[in-house]
C-alpha cells in the first residue's frame, strides 16, 4: 500500500516490514516448505499487529477486570508469540537491511563498475565543485552538466554510493535504516530478560535486629517469591546487620532509613556497604534492597514474685503498601509461656503528651527520645489489661509482669537473584541505540542523471510523504541555484 | 514567596483562558488574527507560569514532579513550550493550539485548584534515573499533545467543505511560485479579513498528518525512554523492575497502542481519518495514565501524583 515516488522508475530499494517471499520454495521439500510456511507466519506483521492487539486489550483486562491474567497461561502463550514473532520480525529486518546495506553502500558492483568508483565520483564532485566555483568566481557562462549537480550535492552533505550506468546515486542519513532493526533486537532483548526473570528469579524478605546475621538456608525467609526454577548461585550466603541509620525531615517524619551491613558467601566476606533507598548493595547478580523498618521493643516477663521467665523482643511492624513505607509500628504477638496475646504499638516520643489510661498515644515523632508502647493483653477474646507503658516500666496482669526494657531497631531486607536483569539491561540499551538510529537518521537516496540535456533528479525514502516531496522540490530548487543547472523531477 | 507563586498561576491561567478564546475564535470565525493573538496570548501566559514553577522550585528544593499542584502544571508548562516552539517555526501549524490551549488549561486549571502543600522528596527519588524518567514523561505528553492536536486539526480540515479545493491549492504552492499567493493570503490575513478557503499558511491535511505521525513517533520514543527508565528506578529502589502496577500497565498500554498506530502508518500504510482517531484514542490513554491514575487507582505512584 505504500508508494514511493518515481513510480517503477525507482527500485524498491525501501522495502518494508512485510514478509519477502524467497525463490525457490517449490524446489523444497514438505518438511521445508512447512518450515518456510511456519517461519513466514511468525515473521509476519500481520501477527504482529494482532498480537499487539491481544496484549494491550489483555493489559487493560488486568488493571480493570481480571487482575491476576498476568499470571495466567493464556496470557503468558500469547507473550511467548509476540516475542517469537519480535524474533522473526528481527532476523527479517536485519536481512533486508543488510540486503540494502550491499545494495548501496557496499558489496559487488553492478555493471561492471568497481568500489574504487565512489572515490572517483567524489573526487570527480569535488573537482567539479571547485571548478563551479572558479567558474561562478569569474562570472563565466556555467555548463549544464551532471557534475555541476553532483558537486552541489556534494556540498549539501549527500554522499555519492555508487555509479549505476548513466545515473549517479546518492545517500544521506542511511545509518537509519538499521534502527528499526535494532530496536526490535533490543525489544527481544528485553523480552528474554523478562522471560529469565518469569523463570529463574528469586526475591525472598528478612528481618534483623543491629548486630544480628541472618543465613540462608538456615533462617526463615518472612516472605519469599521464586520462579519455576530459580537459580541459587548464592545458596548459602549470610547478611549482618551492623547499624540502623536513621534520617529525620524537620518535622519528625522518617525521610531514609539506612542500614549498614556485611554480605559473607562461602564463609568470607564479600561485601560492606550501605542500603539505603535509592541504592542497594550488589554483588553479582544477588542484590540486597531495603525493604522495611521498625522499632523492636524489648519486654522481660516476671511472675508474682518477681522472678524473670523470658526476655524477648518484638519486631513491629512497618506497613508496606503499593511500594511505600507507612511506618506505624504496630504489631500482634503471643506472649511466650503464657496463654495469651498482645497487641503493641510503638512510640518512639512521647513526651509532652499526657498518658490517660486506656487511650492511645499520638505518633507525633519518628525521632527517638522518651518511648513508650500502647498495649492490649488478650484471654482467648477477653482483653485482660490494657495502658500505654513507658520505658522501664511495667504492666500487670493476672499474677504477671510484663516490663517494657528497651528499644532495639530492625530493618527488613530484601534479597534478589534476578538473571533477567543484566539481559533486560542491555536490551534497552539496544532499544534505544536503535530509537537514536530510527529518528536521528533519515535514510534517504537521491538518484542524478542527465537526459536530453537536462539533469533529473529523483529521490526515495521509507514512507514517503508529502514532506519528502517538498524536501525533493526544495533540493532539486537548490541544486539548480548552485550549479546553474535546469534539474528536472 | 507562595502566595506570589499561586498569583502567578492563576496570571497564567488567565492568559491561557483567553488564549483558549482567541484560538478557538479564530478557528470557528477563520480569522487568522485571532490565531495570532492566541499565540501572544499563551506566549505571555508562559512568563508568569514559568516564573511560578521557578519559585516553586526554589522553595521546594526539587523540581516541580510531586503531587498533582506540580505535575499538572509542569506538564501544562512543557507541552505549551513545545507548541510555541513548533508553531515559531512553523507558522501554519499555529491553528494546532486551537487543541493544545484548552488541554494545557484544564492542566494548569486543575493544579491550580489543588493542594499547593510543599511536600519533602522521598529517599527512594535520590536517582538520576528519577529525572530521566521524568524528562521523558514530560517530553512524551508534551510531543504526543502536538501530535495530537495536528491530528485533531487534520480532521477539522478534512471535515471543512472546501478543504478539498484548498488542499489542491496549497500543493500548487509547494512549489516556488507559491511565495506570491503566501504573501497576498497573508496580507489578506493580516488586515483581519477571512481570507478565501481557509487560513492562508495552514498546510494541506496530508502535511499535517504527516506532522503528526512525526510527533507521534518522538512521543513513542519518549514513552519507551521514561518506562525504561523507570524500571530501572523501580528495581534499584523494591527489587522488581516491573510488577503490573496500574501506572506501569497503563503506560504500557498507551505505549502499545503508539506503536500499533507507528506499525499500522508504516507497513499498511495508513493514512489520515483512521491514523488520527488512534492518535486521539491513545493520547487519552496517556493522559489518563500520566495523569489521571491518581483518581482511579491507589498506586506506586499515588503519593507523588495525588493531590
Amino acid at each position: 500500500m505504500t508508494r514511493q515516488e518515481g513510480g517503477e522508475f525507482l527500485p524498491k530499494v525501501f522495502p518494508v516490514g512485510r514478509t519477502l517471499r524467497r525463490r525457490g520454495s517449490s524446489e523444497r521439500g514438505c518438511l521445508g516448505r512447512a518450515l518456510r510456511s511456519a517461519a513466514d507466519f511468525l515473521a509476519s506483521v500481520r501477527l504482529a499487529l494482532v498480537l499487539l492487539v491481544l496484549l494491550t486489550a489483555a493489559s487493560v483486562a488486568g488493571v480493570t477486570a481480571w487482575r491476576g491474567i498476568f499470571q495466567s497461561s493464556p496470557f503468558l502463550l500469547v507473550a511467548l508469540l509476540f516475542w517469537l514473532n519480535l524474533l522473526f520480525c528481527t532476523a527479517r529486518q536485519f536481512r533486508t537491511a543488510a540486503r540494502f546495506w550491499r545494495q548501496t553502500c557496499g558489496g559487488p558492483w553492478p555493471e561492471g563498475g568497481r568500489r574504487g568508483d565512489t572515490q572517483a565520483g567524489s573526487s570527480a564532485a569535488t573537482e567539479a565543485a571547485s571548478g563551479t566555483e572558479r567558474a561562478a568566481d569569474a562570472r563565466a557562462p556555467r555548463r549544464p552538466t551532471l557534475e555541476a549537480a553532483a558537486a552541489a550535492l556534494h556540498r549539501r552533505g549527500w554522499r555519492l554510493l555508487r555509479r549505476e550506468a548513466e545515473r549517479l546515486v546518492w545517500g544521506k542519513g542511511l545509518a537509519g535504516y538499521w534502527g528499526s532493526a535494532v530496536f526490535h533486537a533490543g525489544l527481544a532483548v528485553v523480552a528474554l530478560g523478562g522471560l529469565l526473570t518469569l523463570i529463574m528469579r528469586f526475591w525472598g524478605a528478612f528481618g534483623l535486629v543491629e548486630g544480628e546475621t541472618f543465613v540462608d538456608g538456615r533462617d526463615p525467609y518472612v516472605v519469599r517469591e521464586s520462579g519455576a526454577l530459580p537459580l541459587h548461585l548464592y545458596r548459602g550466603f549470610a547478611v549482618r546487620l551492623d547499624e540502623v541509620m536513621l534520617d529525620f525531615l524537620p518535622n519528625g517524619e522518617l525521610h531514609d532509613y539506612k542500614a549498614r551491613v556485611v554480605l559473607s558467601h562461602r564463609g568470607r566476606e564479600v561485601r560492606r556497604g550501605e542500603i539505603s533507598g535509592p541504592t542497594p548493595l550488589r554483588y553479582g547478580l544477588l542484590t540486597l534492597y531495603k525493604h522495611r523498618f521498625g522499632y523492636a521493643p524489648a519486654f522481660a516477663l516476671l511472675d508474682a514474685s518477681g522472678r524473670e521467665l523470658v526476655r524477648f523482643y518484638v519486631t513491629l511492624e512497618t506497613d508496606l503498601s503499593h511500594g511505600n513505607t507507612n511506618i506505624s509500628y504496630r504489631g500482634d504477638f503471643a506472649l511466650p509461656r503464657l496463654p495469651y496475646r498482645a497487641k503493641a504499638a510503638f512510640y518512639p516520643d512521647v513526651s509532652g503528651q499526657e498518658l490517660a489510661e486506656g487511650r492511645r498515644p499520638r505518633l507525633a515523632t519518628h525521632r527517638p527520645g522518651f518511648p513508650a508502647v500502647y498495649l492490649e493483653v488478650w484471654c482467648e477474646s477477653k482483653p485482660v489489661w490494657r495502658g500505654t507503658v513507658v520505658m522501664g516500666r511495667e504492666a500487670t496482669f493476672a499474677g504477671y509482669r510484663l516490663r517494657f526494657d528497651h528499644y532495639v531497631k530492625w530493618y527488613g531486607i530484601a534479597a534478589a537473584v534476578d538473571p533477567g536483569v543484566p539481559v533486560l539491561y542491555l536490551g534497552f540499551l539496544i532499544s534505544t541505540a536503535g530509537l537514536a538510529l530510527l529518528y536521528g537518521f533519515r535514510p534517504r537516496l537521491v538518484f542524478l542523471w542527465e537526459e536530453s540535456g537536462f539533469v533529473r533528479l529523483r529521490g526515495t525514502t521509507p514512507c514517503p510523504g508529502p514532506l519528502w516531496r517538498e524536501e525533493l522540490a526544495e533540493l532539486r530548487r537548490g541544486v539548480e541555484e548552485a550549479a546553474g543547472v535546469d534539474v528536472l523531477g | 514567596m507562595q502566595t506570589l507563586e499561586i498569583g502567578l498561576h492563576w496570571v497564567a491561567v488567565g492568559l491561557y483562558a483567553a488564549s483558549a478564546v482567541a484560538f478557538l475564535w479564530g478557528l470557528a470565525f477563520r480569522r487568522e488574527a485571532g490565531l495570532r493573538w492566541g499565540v501572544r496570548l499563551a506566549a505571555a501566559g508562559l512568563v508568569p507560569h514559568t516564573a511560578a514553577l521557578a519559585l516553586r522550585w526554589m522553595a521546594a528544593g526539587h523540581g516541580p514532579y510531586l503531587r498533582r499542584y506540580e505535575v499538572w502544571s509542569s506538564n501544562a508548562w512543557l507541552g505549551l513550550a513545545l507548541f510555541l516552539l513548533v508553531q515559531h517555526r512553523h507558522p501554519g501549524l499555529r491553528a494546532a493550539g486551537a487543541a493544545v490551549l484548552p488541554v494545557s488549561l484544564l492542566l494548569i486549571g486543575g493544579a491550580v485548584v489543588s493542594s499547593p502543600e510543599i511536600h519533602q522528596l522521598p529517599a527512594t527519588f535520590k536517582t538520576y534515573w528519577l529525572l530521566v524518567h521524568i524528562l521523558f514523561a514530560k517530553l512524551a505528553y508534551g510531543s504526543c499533545l502536538v501530535g495530537t492536536g495536528l491530528a485533531m486539526l487534520y480532521l477539522w480540515r478534512r471535515a471543512e467543505p472546501e478543504a478539498e479545493a484548498d488542499a489542491e491549492a496549497a500543493s500548487s504552492r509547494l512549489g516556488a511560485e507559491s511565495v506570491a499567493a503566501q504573501g497576498q493570503a497573508g496580507a489578506a490575513a493580516s488586515a483581519g479579513v477571512p481570507v478565501a478557503g481557509l487560513f492562508p499558511r495552514l498546510p494541506v491535511p496530508e502535511v499535517l498528518d504527516e506532522l503528526s505521525y512525526r510527533f507521534l513517533g518522538f512521543g513513542f520514543l519518549n514513552i519507551g525512554i521514561m518506562i525504561a527508565a523507570g524500571a530501572i528506578w523501580a528495581n534499584d529502589a523494591w527489587g522488581s523492575y516491573w510488577s503490573w502496577d496500574p501506572v506501569e500497565t497503563w503506560s504500557l498500554v498507551s505505549w502499545l497502542l503508539y506503536g500499533l498506530y507507528l506499525h499500522l502508518r508504516r507497513t499498511y500504510g495508513w493514512r489520515g481519518a483512521p491514523a488520527a482517531w488512534l492518535a486521539l484514542g491513545a493520547f487519552a490513554v496517556l493522559v489518563f495514565a500520566l495523569l489521571g491514575i491518581g483518581f482511579v487507582y491507589e498506586t506506586t505512584h499515588s503519593p507523588y501524583l495525588g493531590g
